[in-house]
Order: structure tokens, then C-alpha cells, then sequence
């Protein structure tokens, strides 16, 4: 049996869905488990952003846009996720997702949950143009391009959010 | 950027580095083995008539499943209370709130004798309580457990074995103790008293735990492994096999896998044992079950992995399939239920191990010889602490 190849657009863009889950769903994956704290949540919104994009490929006005598009996707499922945990439990309290757990810190040392803890306090849109630039390493424009905003936004941003960040991690000394 | 601000972006890469690290491998590509899936048409009545293809999907390769009825009562916890409901009304029968000030509430497991539920008032000093339900679902009794975990760990999971004999327990450092170091898993003779402690030269946790009905066997799942990507190789895919997806996909690991230890004796003076020698069983499901696996658990009698299977998306959506394999070969022996539109999760299992609990979207529920039953609908289904 040959399988149907999905080609994103024309031959010197053809880079299969497939192709772009080999090379780029770890990465996006470890960047949803650290804006939302736990594995499963961060599989399930990266896998949502390829079933979204194989749904969407054709309607894609620049195939080689592909990864822009995965990535916009997953910020803003992962934003959903987060609204979703904000609303009231009837039964089940505050949830609080292992990363951030006391379990996680036996993991990752206390250093390093200190400043996820800070991380998590800043505003979402702090956090995630922190994330995108010096985790993720994205350029200013690729930022942007991935939180739907304009470059202007994402370097004032950044600068507030490190700003925020470091009060934050003053205040945990 | 000043010396503070890189400072402040130094401390950021480290902490997100490690936190990233963990995760070493991706599942494979959502359904990637139902071929009909690539048919962009599918996609449209995917979201277009899902409500009618609910209606079809639930009643298709549904097996006979559950031999006895199911339990009376199930405990649903947050940190400060657990609450008892009826498994036919879900109306509220008892609550257990934190018996000092002070205490949250951890993990939840149950037994037939009772539910068993972890306490701790800070990092690092867990208790255990065993609560026994009256015949009308009230809290009859609440007792402290002797369990003396090894100094500087906390459990981060749990399970009874069915007769209340034997707690298992996934073991990491307390926080402040530096990394997690190698994988432990304890089990205590609640019994007898005494206990023993696996562990293994593999850095880690084991998670996940379900033990079977006499406590001697403990099926759990290993964390903090990392697996690498392989190269995208060739797209000839015959049909069904897990391996030659993993070529199209590229990620080598994806296979569903379950570990099992036998415990043997507990109790004192039993000494340590040696995690490692714990056995490996590859699930091997059958082609027309999609991949990515959701909770496993070992049956009552050691006999079987109950486990759920498939996609589930960020919003419940998916393609869940409950199915029971052979514990000796890993070979699928049928499957219990079949969900066209929501991804299920497997949460627990009554004593019997004949009433899976499972997270179907917004709901908790279980699936018997008719189908899917709701048991209560949550607002906020992720880290949700139930047992029965």
C-alpha cells in the first residue's frame, strides 16, 4: 500500500506533513510543556496543530508558511488549555500541573523551579514572547509572526516581560 | 540587552532547557494508521457531523466486557476534601475533609476494603489514610496507615492490590533534595508491616502503578527516558505495522509498553530489590487501532493489561479504543469499546479490574457490557482524582 504524501504547496516547498511532524513536533512539544506545565496537555495541543494544518494545507496562501502557522497553533491552544484551568472545579480545586508540582522540583532542583514559578506569573503574552525568543530562539520577526503581532510589540514586550521576570526572581531571594 | 536582563535570560534557557528536556520523544502523528484519515473529505464530516458519526461509532467492535456489577460508590478528591458519591446517581454519600489543618490531599487509590488516599503538610512528610465507606456510602471509618517511606521521597504514585494487603508506590526526592537521582518503586505490607524498595541504575520516576489482586505483581510505566528521532526513511508502508509508521514519522519509540515487577515478599527485614529486573511487554494492537496510549493497567488476576488507546486531542476530540491484551505475549485479545469522536484516557480500574475508569472529554466514566456509562461531568478534566 502507498500512502497518500500531503505536499505543502510547490515541488521546491515540498515538505509533507509527515515531514514537518519528524522534524518539528519535539521541539513544539517541549515548547507547550513549558507555557502549560504538564506532557499530555502539550502532546495534545501540538497534535491539534498538525490535524489543523492538514486540514487547512491547501487553503494555505504560502505552503512554506507551514511552520508558522504550527507554531500560532500551538500558542493558541495551549492559551485555550490555560482558560480552560482558570475556570472553577466543582469538585476537583485548583489544578496544578506536575511541572510546577512539589514533584517536579525534585527533578529539576530548586533553582529552576523558582524561576518556572516566576515564569508562570508573568502575563500570557509575557511569557510567551519570552519563551519564543530565548528558548524557542526565534528571531524578533518570527515571533511576531507566531503571537500574531508586530515586531514593535514583541521588543517592548520582551523588554517588560525581562524586566518582570527578573523582579520576580528578586522577590523568591 | 543590560547584564541583568542577561542574567535573568541565562537563568530562563537553563530552567526551560531542563523542563523541555524531559519530554525525549513525541507520539506518533495523530492516527496515523487509519489511511482513510489523509482523505481530506474525512476531515470535513469529521467536523461537520460529528454528532452522527457519534451515534454510528460508539456501537462498532464493541466486545463483551465486565463480568461482575460495578462498584456501589466512587471517591472524586481536590486537596482539602474526598467526596463519596454513588456511582448510579452520583449523588453525595460521605466526605472525608483533611484531618488536621494544615494537609492536602495527594493520591487516591481504592481496594475493596476501602479507599486509600495520601497526605502531606509539607514536602516532604507524607501519611497515608485508609477510608471505610458504611453501607449507605457514608464515611463509616477513617484510620491513619503505618508507611514509613525512605527518608527524603515522596510518592508521586499509587495503587492497592484488591484485597488492601499491599500499597505500591512510585518514589521521587523531595523537593530541595537535588535531582530525582534513579527510579524507586515501594511496596508496603499494610498487613504485616514492612516494607521493600526496588529501585533501578535508571534516572527517572515509574508512574502510572496498578497492582493485581494479591499485590505480588506491580505493573507501572518509566519516565524521564530519553528516545531519540530517527531519520525520516521510506514511505512503503504495509499495512498495519507500528515499525514501518515509525519510518514515515520518524520517532522510533511509540510502541505501547508496559513494565511488571514481581514484588514477591514484603515485610520486614525483606530488604531492598532490584527495580531492573522488571519485565518489558510491548502491547501489539491490532491495525485497526490507532495509536498513542492513554493509562495501563494489569488485571486482578495478572492475566491481562487493560489499556486506552488512540488520539486525544486538546479538546477531548479524538479516537479512543479501550483494549485488553495478553500479559504473557502482549498481544491483543479484544477490544472492550470504541469512541468515533472523543479520545478516552484511563484512569483506574475497580478491584476486579472488570470497570475501567476512564476520561472521556468534560466526563468521567466507565465502559461495561452496555458501552459507555457517565459517571459526573468536570469542568476541569485534567489532573482529576478519582477511584472506585
Amino acid at each position: 500500500m502507498r500512502v497518500e504524501t500531503l505536499h505543502l504547496g510547490r515541488p521546491e516547498h515540498a515538505e509533507t506533513v509527515g515531514d514537518l511532524y519528524a522534524n518539528h513536533a519535539l521541539g513544539l512539544t517541549r515548547l507547550a510543556l513549558v507555557i502549560l506545565g504538564d506532557r499530555e496537555s502539550a502532546e495534545d495541543v501540538v497534535q491539534d496543530a498538525f490535524l489543523g494544518l492538514h486540514r487547512r494545507f491547501r487553503g494555505l496562501r504560502d505552503p512554506a508558511k507551514a511552520l508558522v502557522y504550527l507554531r500560532s497553533a500551538v500558542l493558541n491552544n495551549a492559551r485555550s488549555v490555560l482558560r480552560r484551568r482558570r475556570l472553577p472545579s466543582w469538585f476537583a480545586g485548583t489544578y496544578e500541573p506536575p511541572v510546577w508540582s512539589a514533584e517536579s522540583a525534585a527533578m529539576l532542583g530548586d533553582e529552576r523551579r523558582a524561576v518556572m514559578e516566576a515564569l508562570r506569573r508573568l502575563p500570557t503574552r509575557q511569557r510567551e514572547v519570552l519563551l519564543l525568543r530565548f528558548y524557542a530562539d526565534l528571531s524578533e520577526e518570527e515571533t511576531a509572526q507566531a503571537m500574531g503581532v508586530g515586531r514593535g510589540t514583541v521588543k517592548s514586550t520582551t523588554h517588560r516581560a525581562l524586566g518582570a521576570l527578573g523582579r520576580l526572581l528578586e522577590e523568591e531571594r | 540587552m543590560n547584564a541583568a536582563e542577561e542574567r535573568v535570560v541565562a537563568r530562563l534557557r537553563d530552567a526551560a532547557g531542563a523542563v523541555g528536556e524531559t519530554v525525549g520523544e513525541v507520539p506518533p502523528f495523530p492516527e496515523a494508521r487509519r489511511t482513510g484519515w489523509w482523505a481530506p473529505v474525512l476531515a470535513a464530516v469529521t467536523a461537520a457531523g460529528a454528532v452522527v458519526v457519534t451515534a454510528a461509532a460508539m456501537t462498532v467492535g464493541v466486545g463483551v466486557v465486565a463480568v461482575g456489577r460495578a462498584p456501589e460508590y466512587f471517591a472524586v478528591g481536590d486537596e482539602h476534601d474526598v467526596v463519596f458519591r454513588r456511582s448510579d446517581t452520583g449523588q453525595e454519600t460521605g466526605r472525608f475533609p483533611v484531618p488536621e489543618a494544615g494537609l492536602r490531599f495527594g493520591l487516591l487509590a481504592s481496594a475493596r476494603d476501602g479507599f486509600y488516599v495520601s497526605a502531606s503538610a509539607d514536602a516532604c512528610a507524607t501519611r497515608f489514610f485508609r477510608v471505610r465507606l458504611g453501607p449507605g456510602g457514608e464515611v463509616a471509618r477513617a484510620e491513619p496507615l503505618t508507611v514509613e517511606l525512605p527518608e527524603g521521597t515522596r510518592p508521586v504514585s499509587m495503587a492497592v492490590s484488591a484485597d488492601g494487603a499491599r500499597l505500591a508506590y512510585g518514589l521521587s526526592r523531595c523537593p530541595g533534595a537535588g535531582a530525582n537521582g534513579v527510579e524507586r518503586l515501594g511496596v508496603t505490607d499494610l498487613a504485616g508491616g514492612g516494607s521493600r524498595v526496588f529501585a533501578s541504575h535508571r534516572e527517572g520516576m515509574v508512574s502510572r502503578l496498578s497492582v493485581t489482586g494479591d499485590g505480588r505483581f506491580v505493573a507501572f510505566q518509566r519516565t524521564g527516558v530519553e528516545v531519540s528521532l530517527s531519520a525520516v526513511d521510506g514511505r512503503e508502508v504495509p499495512e498495519g505495522t507500528v515499525s514501518a509508521w515509525r519510518g514515515v514519522f520518524g520517532v522510533k519509540s511509540g510502541i505501547p509498553e508496559v513494565w511488571v515487577l514481581d514484588v514477591g515478599a514484603v515485610g520486614t527485614g525483606t530488604g531492598g530489590g532490584d527495580l531492573g529486573a522488571a519485565r518489558r511487554v510491548e502491547l501489539r494492537a491490532a491495525s485497526d487501532v490507532p495509536m498513542g496510549m492513554h493509562g495501563v493497567r494489569i488485571s486482578a488476576d495478572g492475566r491481562s493489561f487493560t489499556a486506552a488507546l488512540g488520539p486525544v486531542h486538546s479538546d477531548g476530540k479524538g479516537t479512543g479504543v479501550i483494549v485488553r491484551f495478553d500479559a504473557g505475549d502482549g498481544g491483543q485479545t479484544e477490544v472492550l469499546h470504541r469512541d468515533g469522536t472523543s479520545g478516552l484516557r484511563l484512569l483506574g480500574g475497580d478491584a476486579s479490574g472488570d470497570h475501567p475508569l476512564v476520561l472521556r472529554g468534560d466526563e468521567i466514566g466507565t465502559v461495561g457490557t452496555d458501552g459507555y456509562r457517565m459517571l459526573l461531568r468536570v469542568r476541569e478534566p485534567t489532573g482529576v482524582r478519582i477511584a472506585w
